[in-house]
């Protein structure tokens, strides 16, 4: 099977990112293979955020022996894709609760699987779609105003990011108007805003 | 005002405090063998006859007599310039009273000892005493002595006719060096005229003011593994070298994160997990939360409140906590840089997986917790933050919104004086701009050092703010446990307590000054050239130093 590598592109902070989207490839968060995920759609309209008390959490040692997910046959063809250096983020994905399968064998499945697009950033680490974005609106926008302004772009206010001003995660609730990418490309285009980035699940792990 | 005088033939300077004198009420009868003299070195009592002893002074009557007390710890009270709290405690267990004089005792100040005598024992007082800053900070008084030293040479009775000759009285003749006294100054001027005097006059191969100063044992903890933290005193075991590290010791006489009326600076850790009913952390622990990542990108905020179980769990970030904040004096492990600050907890990403949305709601909420949870004060925001979480490798891209919650942090948190974030660089000998988070001009970017002061091959560059000790650095690990260890992570924990420290000590200082004030506290180790700047690209502006942090008077 030939592999899709897609070249896509955002702003960032006044500079261009540029991304290769794993077109074959889905990353797949199911809450059956992991009941301490919470189930919600990285490139579907998620559920609400709700408080979900403190019931333990994959912590990286624990969650280090669920790792026999990696060895299925499917994360390994991924793998051949990818550099060495991206290898440790796939270790750390499938640890916490992230599989890979070719994008045919996904849509096969249950739609109530959590899907998303994989992509190799500029620095040859992998990341993950959501179909989330943050957006800042110029000061002084009224929320009613936000909400219609982004409701043209078929999305809607998640939550307000009060540590900033008219700054808000939003989600995409039209599929139509495209991935978080293509939104926030949009979005930017309109100069409505003066941010709007696509939330992109990353392998962040700690400087010991 | 500015009184400069020679100390070993060098001049200080230290400020003559002009809206403050020191006052020592002579004790009620009962008390007077019990007075305590704790922490300060007494002043040598005139001759050797035991002062008049009265009865206490009656509050009404000593304002009447003196001036108005001091009642506040912090700021600038009624003096109109700060009078270091610590010292000022000091002082006060040793029998001083400071106070604001009212104009006859304030002119008296100017007129002469024996003009300052007088007005004392009119007051039920027997000193009335010039209060002095010294360039560090330090609090301290003046005397009416002076230590004087005369030609070898010359006989006895020609020493004293020489003194006699300058209105100099002996009070006794030390025995260490010959034609050498502690000596009474002349009553008919100010100590420090006649100090000025003469040593401008230059017929003493010395004469020196004899100065109360605090001088208290050297704080060196209790706690049984202390002596495997080198970071805070290195006394060159291992392998190391005696004197590399951060001077704990010295700045936990002044404060060990407690500002003077007892406020416990805060410091957030912001990691994947932490063990926070770990023994040597849990007492200090006051507040936090858990942004608990979900598929979908976003995280759920938990708030924490001492004594929650199912905390995500690291050993990493219990490591982190301890390094800033582990309590001190328990008979557990060792201690943190700052071990009677509070400390915040923050866990994030806690299976290393999540965006940077989370991250900057962890950092926003741990500057200001209200803007997460509103039903947490803006108040019981950090003072400082301390976050040693990154990428597998070198490069991170920083995102707008993580960008607004740093910016966000560094000017809004502290009521507006802005909260300093300490992050660790990569572990890599990699430059840091390819770390857009650390690199950001408002992220302090600490890299380690380890035991023998040299830099430890974590990332370089111009943004690298400061080394900190790294390297088998020893801390709490695990739920009871302790461990030695070594990344840039530990580094930037330890230089927030230091952070803490200063805070407690200068509370009213912002984030940027706090950062400057740091950075030209850090000592040049490393035998390598600093730029003009006093920065080298593998040791920033040097190896933090938190002595010099605590005592320092600037900006």
């Amino acid at each position: 099977m030939t592999q899709s590598f897609i070249p896509r592109t955002y702003r960032r902070r006044n500079r261009t990112v540029k991304l290769e989207e794993l077109g074959n490839w889905v990353a797949i968060n199911d809450p059956a293979d992991n009941d301490t995920q919470p189930a919600a759609a990285p490139e579907l309209p998620a559920a609400s955020a709700k408080p979900r008390g403190h019931a333990p959490a994959p912590a990286p040692q624990r969650a280090a022996k669920a790792r026999p997910r990696a060895m299925a046959p499917a994360a390994d063809s991924i793998r051949n894709l990818v550099d060495e250096a991206a290898q440790v983020c796939f270790d750390t994905l499938e640890a916490s609760g992230w599989r890979f399968e070719q994008r045919g064998e996904a849509t096969q499945r249950a739609a109530s699987q959590d899907q998303a697009k994989v992509y190799i950033n500029e620095f040859g680490n992998i990341v993950l779609g959501t179909n989330r974005l943050t957006v800042k609106f110029p000061s002084e926008t009224p929320y009613e105003a936000a909400k219609s302004m982004l409701a043209r772009f078929g999305c809607t206010i998640l939550k307000a990011l009060p540590f900033g001003e008219e700054m808000y995660e939003i989600e995409i609730t039209d599929p139509k108007q495209g991935d978080s990418i293509d939104v926030a490309s949009k979005l930017i285009a309109s100069g409505l805003f003066e941010f709007a980035e696509p939330s992109l699940i990353e392998t962040v792990s700690n400087r010991q | 005002m500015k009184w400069t005088f020679k100390l070993r033939g060098k001049p200080v300077a230290m400020t003559l405090v002009e809206g403050a004198v020191a006052v020592r009420p002579i004790p009620p009868p009962e008390s007077t063998e019990s007075a305590p003299r704790r922490g300060a070195k007494a002043a040598p009592r005139r001759g050797a006859k035991s002062p008049p002893k009265r009865a206490a002074v009656p509050a009404a009557k000593w304002a009447a007599e003196f001036g108005t007390k001091a009642k506040d710890d912090s700021g600038t009270g009624s003096f109109g310039i700060a009078l270091p709290a610590t010292h000022r405690k000091l002082f006060e267990k040793a029998g001083w009273q400071f106070v604001s004089p009212k104009p006859t005792i304030a002119r008296a100040m100017t007129e002469g000892l024996k003009r300052q005598t007088a007005k004392a024992r009119r007051g039920g007082a027997d000193a009335i005493r010039p209060v002095l800053i010294d360039p560090s900070g330090g609090l301290n008084i003046l005397t009416d002595r002076a230590t004087v030293a005369l030609p070898p040479d010359l006989s006895l009775a020609e020493a004293k006719k020489r003194l006699k000759r300058d209105g100099l009285k002996p009070l006794a003749q030390l025995a260490f060096a010959k034609n050498t006294f502690e000596v009474l100054l002349p009553d008919d001027a100010p100590a420090y005229e006649s100090i000025n005097h003469l040593q401008d006059q230059g017929d003493y191969l010395y004469i020196e003011p004899s100065i109360l100063q605090p001088i208290t044992g050297r704080m060196r903890p209790t706690d049984p593994r202390y002596t495997s933290q080198w970071q805070h005193a290195n006394r060159g075991a291992n392998g190391g070298v005696a004197g590399a590290d951060i001077r704990s010791e010295i700045a936990w006489d002044i404060t060990r994160g407690q500002t003077p009326d007892g406020r416990a600076i805060r410091i957030a850790v912001i990691d994947n997990g932490f063990h926070v009913h770990h023994p040597d952390l849990k007492e200090g622990i006051v507040g936090g939360g858990h942004f608990r990542s979900g598929a979908s990108g976003w995280a759920d905020f938990i708030r924490f409140r001492p004594g929650d179980i199912g905390f995500p769990t690291s050993n990493h970030g219990t490591f982190c906590l301890g390094m800033a904040g582990a309590r001190m004096n328990n008979d557990r492990g060792g201690c943190g840089s700052a071990p009677e600050s509070a400390l915040i907890p923050i866990a994030c990403l806690d299976d290393q997986v999540g965006t940077q949305t989370t991250l900057a709601r962890a950092i926003a909420f741990a500057a200001d917790p209200s803007k997460e949870d509103p039903s947490i004060p803006a108040a019981e925001g950090a003072d400082v933050i301390s976050a040693s979480l990154g990428p597998n490798g070198p490069d991170w891209l920083l995102s707008s919104v993580l960008e607004q919650a740093i910016l966000f942090a560094t000017t809004k948190g502290r009521g507006g004086l802005g909260t300093p974030i300490f992050w660790a660089v990569s572990n890599g000998a990699f430059a840091v701009n390819r770390d857009e988070i650390c690199s950001h001009p408002s992220v302090i970017a600490v890299g380690r050092s380890n035991r023998s002061d040299l830099q430890d091959g974590s990332a370089f560059g111009p943004e690298l703010e400061f080394l900190a000790p790294g390297r088998d650095v020893y801390s709490t690990s695990g739920r009871f446990g302790f461990d030695s260890s070594s990344g840039s992570s530990f580094a930037a924990p330890l230089a927030a307590g230091v952070a803490a420290l200063t805070l407690a000590t200068h509370q009213d200082w912002t984030a940027a000054q706090l950062r400057e004030h740091l950075r030209a506290c850090c000592d040049k180790i490393g035998g390598v050239p600093y730029d003009a700047n006093g920065h080298h690209p593998d040791y920033g502006y040097g190896r933090i130093n938190a002595a010099r942090a605590v005592t320092r008077q600037s900006p």
